[in-house]
């Protein structure tokens, strides 16, 4: 069956300025926190992302919610359409394809003609994704007004069904709207005829998906949006207002996206159905977080989190603070939780066993970079990056038989002045001249097993 | 009765106690909750209540903040002060009460006289014998022991009495550094042989006798006043006289008034029905410049200058006078009925004849002492009892001046406060929300405002301002420019604060909730901020009255004759007043340093309370 | 021989809201060149045996009864000058987080040397090189440019060898290690490990190692002391917690079980602990363990169990040990 994607992360950046040490500094320096990643999280799975501290696994976790800014790439959102939500961005874009396309171009001259450096290909491969994710395989056309004119239509029939159907409307008016947009996506399907020749014409023509651009949206759309991208932090004592009721802290965000009215009986109800379902009594709405233990404290801010219906989840070592036989208690709500509210899962924790233990498809990120991504099981029973395999070695089991720990050597290096090449190369035992200048491509080995190592990719 | 009452207290009491245990016990029965599940149904700001009223510093800041407070505040209510007020002769007074206490022994006696100095008064009774009470630093009120019971007739000079015997002796006690009290050599040469004394007043370090042979004898200084020149046209016609600090009045045998010293004034210009004989007068006396006689029509004449409406607002009096009577600041007369009546200044409740005076015979006045002797021989007192607190170099009440001070101090204070609190919380807030270049910009210019040196600036733009200024303007002046001064503390605490809490996990949750940025500052951040605002309020509040007190003391601040702690202070300045007059400088730095301590314990326990590692444990 | 014998410790807080008790009759013992692993919950009183040892106190906390011997003597009645001088000499601790422990203003060598020159009499010279072999003994690549740094300037792993030469350089009978690991990542946490081990079987220190990771303590100990609520519940051979013994304590069963290892199936539910670790001020009646405990009856409510032997060193506070395995 295919899964349906949820979340989609292309060449994602997120770059932190360091804070000048001198006035003569000249050269502003980043600690690249997030250095190009990829990455597709599908509806209904948990996807677990481990590495160690500072490698930019809670960093992902946040750029993916737009708490940053981020630097470059694609954060696209498939879990309502651009007819449902109807950003504002993309109309606008629509209109002004002519012009983006003569960015792109502008762009790809400048990579061309002068030096090609880093920033301006992925300013390039930004600019092209984003044309492809507006217009797919129309990308190829000459005549950028037509397409324009077209698409725009296309988009406003599209919203006109989507609007309809928000409203419960009668069924024939639905089908004469969806009979029109249906019209429209086929004349647009004939435009494309002419292109379908060109080799790469599947490849972008796929990516005309209608989902939403999370970058691109203004201040106030996300905020709407963040009613389906929710966060669990990992301290539970410094996450929640120490002035606020657990009632208090649960209804903010309800009151704060409208869904409720502040002091309505029904939001008390609503309140105690959600803490019911997190495994809180009832009775704790008028009690302040400190009066409560760590394992409550989470499933307060699980609660805070779920009682926006949210369909995405961001769990930042949501359990990582907690004591061992918390832990376990946790873990099994979230997974139960997972399954009643069909939840999606970004589960970032350092611990593995955890990660694997809850995870349908786990990514290690090392320094900035994804070096592997796979199934759960693939990843424990085949990993293909010396450093997933050095991760796993060197946790502490509690098996008699097996003491011996697998050192990895050396310290990791800074973020802010990472290594050339393969970031790994200076502790990874198997590194080669390549490594040290080459940076490896992030390659699809087994099916859904990717990993970024040039002696992988070598074998291939 | 009492017993069941104590019962009911214990048990009262005992219910206290219990609920006290049910506090503070582990387990116990099954319905009391533990410690833990009492501190459960908390919620943090109850908590913190609780550590901050629990908390012993606390308790003694309040009492110590609240007293002088209320002092100020209150106290200042019943006490009105003048501040332009002054009575030089009452300057440096020590503290001290029971100017107007008269012994018990003159009850029931019969008072032939009585006569007061600036802070005592003496009593003549009928058996000669003489009382004196109030209080003196020369003593004046130490009745010398060889004085027989022979005396005739006594009178309170400002800080020295002289009596009169049977036999014309002159005897006199109390301060004498210019031979007022003595029958000097030179005096007594001026008596003939068979002269003898009959009449005797005094005022400021000065003695009039008036002799059988209608002569005047002037003891002591008078200085300029050009007293001890007795007019040739008056000697040998004077029967009574009446001194003052400027002026006498003399009631001359044939029933006319005459007048001694300063001349020129209005006092010297008596009605000429007075001294032309039209009007026969029978008793003349004298306030500080305003002459009162009875003529033997039973009327009254006023004459003199018309301060407080001494000349004109004489009060209707419709009978006949039996008594006229001058303190310094008022005038009295006694009606037949009984009655008293009284008009001038009531500053030193003068003229605040007590209602109890009925049936009275006849008025005493001295300085400010006044007493009314009824039918019965009974004495009715009033005027000024004393200071507390004693009177500065301008003759004013310390204490309420005190309090007063205590008000200008108390407030500038807290308006220097608020206006800093403003100023740095609205410039943090900014710096620390919008952050960036405005950030920058500000807390530079933060820096610089702090990096100005404070004392020379204020003092500069006070000396610079405050010429063209009235004392209230400069107050507000000194107000305003300590709170725009002391800012850039309260704004860098302020913004240091914001970055902290915008950092917290929690605002970050609440921003990922999609919880409006506006809300998010509201509900999760400016609660915190507001704390640290709070607590430096009252750290810096005490900061300011100590400031607004340097520079007072220095002369720089709230200036003459507004009162202020710090200007009260001024005087520590001059050895005279440090060695001499200690009530002048001690206690308005008691006052200041109860003050500034309270508000520091409170605002230190307000601290210890709000800090939120004192409550996790 | 024993090395450390600890007797029925007791050591409160004395709080505004009553006596905290911290550790609650703590009986345990170290052997000479041996590891002890002491593994247990925040608030199981682990930290606190631990400070105990030293006596490094707050202001308000004391032992109230129990002793403490190292080497056959009574450390736990000795004054604040005397156990100056076992401090950091016989006796040495590291903590969990490097950074705060090192002093942050003074160099690598200062800090070192600074131990050395009071405990061993070295002068500044002596204490410099020594410091530099300490630091190689702990796997520094380049000890001298290390020896000269300041804390800030060193990475996590790196601060905490550091750390570790600082607490082995007067050759200390007994090192103390409060969760030395836990703030570090799995890659550097396993070279720290490694480097104690091999250190330990160098100079032959027997080490009490404080953690809250079952897969540490089977790493690192020889032996095992599980504590809950400032008690220990069980004290055995590090294999016979893991595997070997046929019974064990209900909470270390829980222990065990309940946290996911990598061989646990993904979506199956894990084993709990329900509830939470009482508040030290609310402790329960009876066994400690006994509201959480799913095999508990009326008699682990109302009375306390004692520490009894079990198998050869293996002792269970227990009145009905577990069968590892079945009981289920």
């Amino acid at each position: 069956m295919e899964k349906k994607k949820l979340i989609e992360i292309a060449n994602l950046r997120q770059y932190f300025p360091v804070k000048k040490e001198s006035l003569l500094q000249k050269e502003q320096l980043y600690v690249k926190a997030n250095d190009g990643i990829t990455i597709t999280i599908h509806e209904g799975e948990t996807y677990g992302l481990v590495g160690e501290s500072g490698c930019g696994k809670s960093t992902l976790g946040r750029v993916l919610l737009q708490l940053y800014d981020q630097t470059r790439g694609d954060t696209v959102y498939f879990g309502r359409t651009v007819y449902e939500y109807q950003p504002k961005y993309y109309e606008k874009d629509l209109n002004d394809l002519a012009k983006l396309h003569e960015k792109a171009k502008h762009l790809e001259s400048k990579i061309n003609n002068e030096d090609p450096n880093h920033t301006s290909v992925d300013a390039y491969d930004d600019a092209m994704r984003h044309l492809y994710r507006l217009c797919g395989g129309l990308v190829f056309s000459d005549n950028y007004s037509e397409v324009s004119k077209l698409l725009l239509e296309e988009y406003k029939a599209g919203c006109n069904v989507a609007q309809l159907e928000k409203k419960n409307a009668s069924a024939e008016e639905l089908k004469a709207a969806e009979a029109k947009h249906d019209a429209i996506l086929k004349s647009i399907e004939q435009m494309k005829d002419s292109y379908r020749s060109n080799e790469n014409f599947a490849k972008i023509d796929a990516m005309w998906e209608h989902g939403i651009e999370l970058p691109r949206l203004t201040k106030e759309e996300m905020r709407i949006l963040r009613e389906d991208l929710q966060i669990i932090f990992q301290d539970p004592y410094s996450s929640l207002n120490p002035r606020l009721t657990v009632g208090q802290i649960i209804s903010e965000p309800l009151v704060g996206q409208k869904k409720f009215k502040k002091g309505s009986k029904e939001l008390e109800d609503y309140i105690i159905e959600v803490m019911d379902k997190c495994g809180l009594e009832a009775y704790f709405i008028h009690r302040y977080p400190h009066q409560f233990s760590g394992g409550q404290r989470q499933r307060i801010g699980i609660a805070r989190a779920l009682a926006l219906n949210p369909k995405f989840i961001v769990c930042d070592e949501a359990v990582s603070a907690l004591d061992v036989s918390i832990q376990s208690q946790v873990l099994n709500l979230l997974q139960e939780l997972k399954e009643t509210q069909n939840l999606t899962y970004l589960f970032i924790s350092h611990d593995l066993s955890v990660v694997k233990y809850i995870s349908d498809r786990i990514g290690v990120m090392y320094l900035g970079n994804m070096v592997e991504s796979a199934r759960s099981e693939d990843i424990f029973r085949n990993p293909l990056h010396p450093y997933t395999e050095a991760l796993l070695n060197a946790i502490p089991t509690t098996d008699i038989h097996n003491k011996e720990l697998q050192i990895l050597e050396g310290d990791i290096p800074s973020p802010v002045n990472p290594p050339k090449g393969c970031k790994f190369h200076t502790r990874c035992k198997y590194a080669m001249e390549k490594c040290k200048c080459e940076r490896p491509e992030w390659v699809e080995i087994e099916p859904e097993h990717f990993v970024a190592c040039h002696l992988r990719s070598l074998k291939k | 009765m009492e017993k069941k009452d104590n019962k009911q207290k214990q048990s009262i009491f005992s219910s206290f106690g219990r609920m006290f245990k049910r506090l503070f016990s582990f387990g116990g029965k099954k319905k009391e909750l533990n410690v833990f599940e009492e501190e459960e149904i908390k919620s943090p700001s109850k908590v913190i209540f609780s550590n901050f009223i629990h908390n012993k510093f606390t308790i003694i800041g309040l009492i110590l903040f609240i007293g002088i407070f209320s002092f100020a505040y209150i106290g200042g209510m019943f006490r009105q002060m003048d501040p332009v007020y002054q009575e030089p002769i009452l300057q440096n007074i020590g503290p001290g009460t029971g100017y107007l206490d008269f012994p018990s022994e003159l009850e029931g006696k019969k008072i032939v006289q009585i006569s007061s100095g600036i802070t005592f008064s003496v009593a003549l009774t009928d058996d000669g014998k003489v009382y004196a009470w109030g209080k003196d630093t020369d003593g004046a009120t130490e009745v010398p022991s060889n004085l027989g019971t022979n005396v005739v007739k006594i009178a309170a000079g400002d800080r020295h009495v002289v009596a009169l015997t049977d036999s014309g002796e002159v005897i006199g006690w109390g301060k004498n550094d210019f031979h007022q009290a003595e029958l000097t050599y030179e005096a007594k040469a001026q008596l003939k042989s068979d002269e003898k004394v009959i009449d005797v007043s005094a005022s400021d370090k000065y003695t009039a006798l008036v002799t059988d042979k209608g002569n005047v004898i002037i003891l002591g200084a008078t200085g300029a006043n050009n007293m001890d020149y007795v007019p040739s046209e008056i000697q040998g016609r004077v029967a009574a006289v009446d001194a003052n600090s400027y002026n006498m009045v003399l009631l001359l045998k044939d029933g006319t008034i005459a007048t001694m010293g300063v001349s020129g004034n209005e006092f010297s210009d008596v009605p000429k029905e007075l001294t032309d004989g039209s009007i026969k007068i029978v008793k003349a006396k004298m306030s500080y410049a305003n002459g009162i006689a009875l003529d033997d029509q039973g009327k009254i004449h006023v004459w003199g200058a018309n301060g407080d409406n001494m000349r004109d607002g004489i009060p209707a009096i419709n009978e006949k006078v039996v008594d006229v009577s001058g303190s310094r600041n008022a005038l009295f007369a006694v009606g037949e009925s009984g009655k008293v009546y009284a008009w001038g200044n009531d500053d030193l409740n003068d003229i605040s004849v007590p209602s109890s005076a009925t049936n009275i015979k006849q008025v005493f006045s001295g300085y400010f002492q006044n007493y009314a002797v009824d039918n019965n021989n009974e004495i009715h007192a009033w005027g000024n009892d004393g200071y507390v607190l004693g009177t500065d170099a301008q003759g004013r009440d310390y204490f309420t001046r005190l309090m007063h001070g205590g008000r200008v101090t108390l407030v500038v204070g807290i308006i220097a406060v608020i206006i800093e609190t403003v100023l740095g919380l609205l410039i943090g807030m900014i710096s620390g929300f919008k952050g960036g270049k405005v950030d920058n910009l500000l807390m530079r210019f933060t820096e610089i405002v702090s990096s100005v040196p404070f004392m020379p600036l204020v003092i500069t733009l006070s000396a610079s301002l405050g010429n063209d200024l009235s004392t209230d303007q400069k107050m507000y002046l000194i107000m305003i420019i300590l709170g725009v001064i002391s800012w850039p503390g309260m704004a860098r605490l302020v913004r240091a604060q914001i970055l902290i809490e915008r950092e917290k996990d929690f605002v970050l949750a609440a921003r990922a909730l999609g919880i409006k940025e506006g809300s998010i500052i509201v509900r999760h951040i400016l609660p915190n901020v507001m704390n640290i605002c709070i607590v430096n309020m009252t750290l810096s509040y005490a900061d300011k009255m100590l400031m607004e007190a340097a520079l007072s003391f220095l002369g720089f601040g709230v200036q003459e004759p507004m009162p202020s702690w710090g200007n009260m202070l001024n005087g520590a300045q001059r050895a005279i007043v440090i060695e001499n007059y200690w009530w002048q400088w001690i206690t308005p730095a008691v006052c200041v340093v109860i003050a500034a301590l309270g508000v520091n314990l409170v605002g230190d326990a307000l601290r210890e309370a709000l800090d939120p590692k004192e409550n996790e444990k | 021989m024993k090395l450390l014998e600890i007797n029925n410790l007791h050591t409160y807080f004395d709080t505004k809201k009553g006596l905290i008790k911290a550790v609650n009759g703590v009986s345990l013992s170290i052997e000479e060149g041996r590891t002890l692993g002491v593994v247990g919950e925040s608030g199981s009183g682990k930290s606190q045996t631990a400070m105990s040892i030293l006596k490094l106190f707050e202001n308000n906390q004391k032992i109230y009864e129990g002793e403490i011997k190292f080497e056959g003597k009574v450390i736990s009645e000795l004054s604040e000058k005397e156990m100056q001088k076992i401090r950091g000499n016989d006796i040495s601790v590291i903590f969990q987080e490097p950074m705060t422990s090192l002093n942050p203003v003074f160099t690598v060598n200062r800090q070192i040397s600074e131990v050395l020159m009071l405990h061993q009499g070295l002068n500044k010279k002596e204490a410099e090189a020594r410091s530099i072999e300490m630091l190689k003994q702990v796997k520094i690549a380049n000890p001298e440019t290390v020896n000269k740094s300041y804390p800030f300037q060193l990475s996590g792993g790196m601060r905490q060898r550091v750390m570790i030469a600082m607490a082995l350089a007067c050759k200390p009978k007994l090192l103390i290690a409060d969760e030395p690991t836990t703030a570090l990542d799995v890659t550097i946490q396993a070279q720290i490990l490694k480097l104690m081990n091999e250190l330990k079987a160098e100079t032959g220190t027997a080490i009490m190692f404080i953690t809250h990771d079952l897969g540490v303590i089977n790493q690192m100990a020889d032996d095992v002391a599980v504590m809950y609520c400032g008690q220990v519940v069980e004290t055995a051979p590090v294999d016979n917690i893991f595997m070997d013994s046929e019974y064990i304590h209900p909470y270390t069963e829980g222990l065990l079980t309940s946290i996911p290892r990598l061989n646990t199936k993904r979506g199956e539910k894990l084993d709990v602990i329900p509830g939470s670790v009482p508040h030290p001020l609310a402790l329960p009646q009876g066994c400690k363990f006994a509201p959480r405990c799913k095999y508990a009856t009326e008699k682990c409510r109302n009375e306390e169990p004692e520490l009894k032997e079990i198998g050869p060193n293996h002792q269970i506070r227990c009145f009905f040990p577990v069968k590892r395995g079945g009981n289920k």
